[in-house]
């Protein structure tokens, strides 16, 4: 299921409300929550439903003990089981395919591949159940939490399938605190504010782009040069107001049921730098590959290898393909030029610096939405030595284009979401804003596409 | 800051707003405007129903309709030979099947708009077609809903398996249907309809794919050249036996009223309708020959050849007009004295 569905959106979410705020269902909240994660999640596949749990309750097996404390055994035993079904339903026919030869799919070579769909969102609850042994084992987590507050961290449905990926101790008061939780108005309000303003972002914003640039990019190699550039640019923007609009969804969502969320984007198009960049795109990434990757690989103190091998890692988590693996290196050697040359940089004019930092950013997505073929055709095009048989972008794409542009570097959703008015008919005004921007979405979700990190 | 219930209200007003306007915006006959040379061009099959249903419902009572899906819907009057005295319509809505069929008969028999014969079409098993209607406007679609878990419960021959498929079937439609007002294009379609600034309908003078007077679809006039490719088989059965004979029974009930009803199945290519029929085909055919006879009904099983076909179909199941039309008026003929006098 996904939440730019109307399914859940008038069946799922009403309904998981209503059973979670039934008054004589207070004490039973956590599991209510649970069950109703696991029906969300075993919608797009039951049996991928059941890897889930037996990996959450595997995990929790492992980790419950105060004997994990430090002890290496049984954290590697914790950890190897989701490991491996990463590596499984991921990896391995990437794997496959690179040891055994190029030109053979997975299919062909092992039968067993067929049936193995990749479940959604694995990447992400394998990165939060790892962070909970990680953390168990360095003592961060002194107190084991219940089973049934520790299965609902990982499988909360708001989370599960494109994140934020979270620790623990990010929500662990919101946990706690199911039974008591009273939704207040104030939450209410802030809850629709993030929901309306990220659909609108998914539903209005990138799919409305996506719906442009899918035929462009299917022959990149005709494109013009402002073609080039158009899809270069407007598949940045999509790709930011898909999961930036996931994001607030989820937040908003969580809210609902008194459990904040980490931000995930703090404006990454308004970046000054590419060091910067990652500390405002994707947060909750970049943090768990800081915390759980580059710190214990020495952090600064082997700058150049570690920043390689975590970009080469992180562009992995991406997706099981070289273009992948091409673009984190590529994030990576833009991190390293910055800092060795960060004194020249540091100087230029910071609309500059941001606008050197989009365009760079911009231009590695193309590993993102094409193969390498169809990349460097696309930079052909950009850079005219296309053959330019396609026609150029509309003036209704361009018109799009910078309404993306100006809802991206022109609109701040967490402040107007969060914002607390005092009360007066402009309150009305805005809410009824609100209302007609949500029916909107509706009207044009029949359209809308899945997420594009739900495919990580 | 925003006012939650104020946003829930707000938000049930909008979307009911959008609902009515998609229920009032189509209030026109477009086969009032329509003509044999003058066809009228419905862009799609919700388009299709609306525009019949409020045909049937204004137009007097027809002497000889015809009900199926689009394998039918290019049956017309002048084909079918009935002259002057005849009034003929084709009721066949796109996508639908036997049980669209009956419950568009039944609302018709309802308003005393039912023909005094209705030819049925059902698909031929072979491609396991059954499917609950999607036209009918809530009130009565839900009515037959209740309907068809009560006969699933009352009636022996319907197994609980197949009860299960109907309930689901029924949520899944309810779902498709709940969804489909909210649609930017429909709504501004709609919107252009009820402000007067766009015809309910287009009109095209040009022969081509549009639909007569007489509900008739025309065809565009390429030929195809060869014999279309072997039907894969079924992925799955569809026709609910225990359903089927239900539904048949709901006609044999019409036909206790007074209207005369002919059933057939829909045939194949040629090339397919000479190879031996596949096992859901044969088991879904025999419960259909059963549940026919059980209810005193006219059927017909699928010829193997419609007379005057020479085999070039545009696909395996969608027969060519003239053929059909051929075969049609045979299974009537000696039906329709009525018309003479």
């Amino acid at each position: 299921m996904i939440f730019n569905q109307t399914e859940f959106l008038f069946v799922f979410l009403p309904l998981t409300l209503a059973a979670f705020f039934a008054p004589g269902l207070r004490a039973l909240r956590p599991y209510t929550l649970f069950i109703a994660s696991l029906i969300f999640y075993s919608v797009s596949g039951v049996e991928h439903a059941v890897v889930l749990a037996i990996e959450v309750a595997w995990v929790y097996a492992f980790t419950r003990s105060k004997r994990v404390v430090g002890n290496r055994v049984l954290l590697t035993l914790a950890v190897l089981p989701p490991a491996l079904a990463l590596l499984y339903y991921k990896y391995l026919g990437f794997l496959v395919r690179t040891l055994i030869g190029a030109g053979l799919s997975a299919d062909e070579t092992f039968s067993l591949f067929k049936a193995a769909l990749l479940p959604a969102g694995i990447s992400f609850f394998t990165f939060n159940l790892i962070s909970f042994a990680i953390d168990r084992f360095r003592g961060e987590l002194p107190e084991m939490p219940p089973f049934r507050r520790f299965a609902l961290f990982i499988t909360f449905f708001p989370h599960l399938v494109a994140g934020p990926i979270l620790r623990y101790r990010d929500v662990a008061d919101g946990l706690a605190r199911l039974r008591e939780f009273t939704l207040t108005n104030r939450d209410a309000a802030i809850s629709i504010g993030y929901i309306c303003l990220g659909l609108a972002a998914k539903v209005l914003v990138a799919d409305t782009l996506g719906r442009i640039i899918d035929p462009m990019a299917h022959a990149p190699g005709a494109l013009p040069p402002l073609g080039a550039a158009y899809v270069v640019v407007a598949y940045s923007f999509q790709i930011y107001f898909d999961f930036y609009g996931y994001s607030l969804v989820a937040i908003g969502l969580a809210l609902l049921f008194g459990i904040r969320f980490p931000r995930n984007f703090a404006r990454p198009y308004e970046s000054l730098n590419p060091r910067d960049f990652w500390r405002r795109w994707h947060m909750t990434l970049s943090y768990w590959i800081r915390d759980y990757l580059y710190l214990p690989l020495g952090g600064n103190d082997r700058y150049v290898r570690n920043i390689l091998i975590v970009f080469a890692l992180c562009g992995l988590w991406h997706g099981a393909g070289w273009n992948f693996v091409a673009w984190g290196l590529y994030h990576a050697a833009l991190v390293i030029a910055y800092h060795l040359g960060r004194k020249f940089w540091d100087r230029l004019p910071a609309l500059l610096q941001a606008a050197a930092t989009f365009v760079l950013v911009s231009l590695g997505w193309t590993l993102f939405l094409l193969d390498f073929d169809g990349a460097r055709a696309l930079l052909q095009g950009l850079v005219g030595l296309g053959p330019a048989t396609a026609a150029p972008p509309t003036a209704e794409n361009w018109m799009l284009l910078g309404l993306a542009a100006l809802a991206c570097f022109g609109v701040y959703p967490e402040a107007m979401a969060e914002r607390a008015t005092p009360r007066g008919p402009g309150d009305y005004a805005r809410t009824a804003a609100f209302a007609v921007l949500f029916v909107v979405t509706l009207l044009f979700i029949d359209r809308s596409q899945s997420f594009i990190y739900f495919r990580f | 800051m925003i006012k939650p219930r104020f946003f829930l209200l707000t938000v049930a007003l909008l979307l009911g707003l959008v609902v009515a306007i998609y229920i009032y915006a189509s209030a026109s006959d477009p086969f009032a405007v329509a003509t044999r040379e003058k066809q009228v061009v419905l862009d799609n099959s919700w388009a299709l129903a609306g525009g019949k249903l409020r045909h049937a419902a204004q137009a007097p009572r027809y002497d000889i309709g015809l009900f199926g899906n689009s394998r039918a819907l290019d049956v017309n009057a002048a084909d079918l030979g009935l002259g002057a005295s005849c009034r003929f319509f084709n009721f066949a809505l796109a996508g639908e099947s036997l049980r669209g069929s009956v419950a568009f008969l039944e609302e018709l028999a309802a308003n005393r708009k039912a023909p005094r014969l209705a030819v049925v079409s059902i698909d031929n098993f072979e491609i396991q077609t059954y499917a609950n209607p999607m036209f009918l406007p809530a009130l009565p679609r839900w009515r037959q809903a209740l309907a068809d878990l009560g006969a699933g419960i009352r009636r022996a021959d319907i197994t609980w398996r197949e009860f299960a498929d109907m309930a689901w079937r029924i949520l899944w439609n309810e779902n498709e249907l709940a969804k489909r007002p909210f649609n930017i294009a429909l709504l501004r379609d709609n919107l252009e309809v009820l402000l007067g600034i766009a015809p309910a309908t287009s009109m095209t003078v040009e022969p081509g794919r549009g639909y007569r007077d007489d509900g008739s679809r025309t065809q565009p006039a390429d030929v195809p050249r060869a014999p279309p490719p072997p039907l894969p088989p079924p992925q799955s059965r569809q026709v609910l036996g225990g359903y089927l004979a239900y539904d048949l029974a709901r006609l044999a009930r019409l036909s206790a009223q007074g209207i005369a009803i002919v059933v057939y199945e829909s045939a194949l290519d040629p090339g397919n309708a000479a190879r031996s029929p596949g096992r859901l085909a044969q088991e879904s055919r025999e419960r259909f020959v059963a549940a026919c006879r059980a209810a005193g009904l006219d059927c017909h099983v699928a010829p193997t050849r419609l007379p005057g076909d020479d085999g070039l179909w545009r696909d395996n199941t969608h027969a060519p007009a003239a053929p059909l039309s051929h075969y049609v008026r045979g299974l009537i003929a000696d039906k329709t004295a009525f018309c003479r006098q």
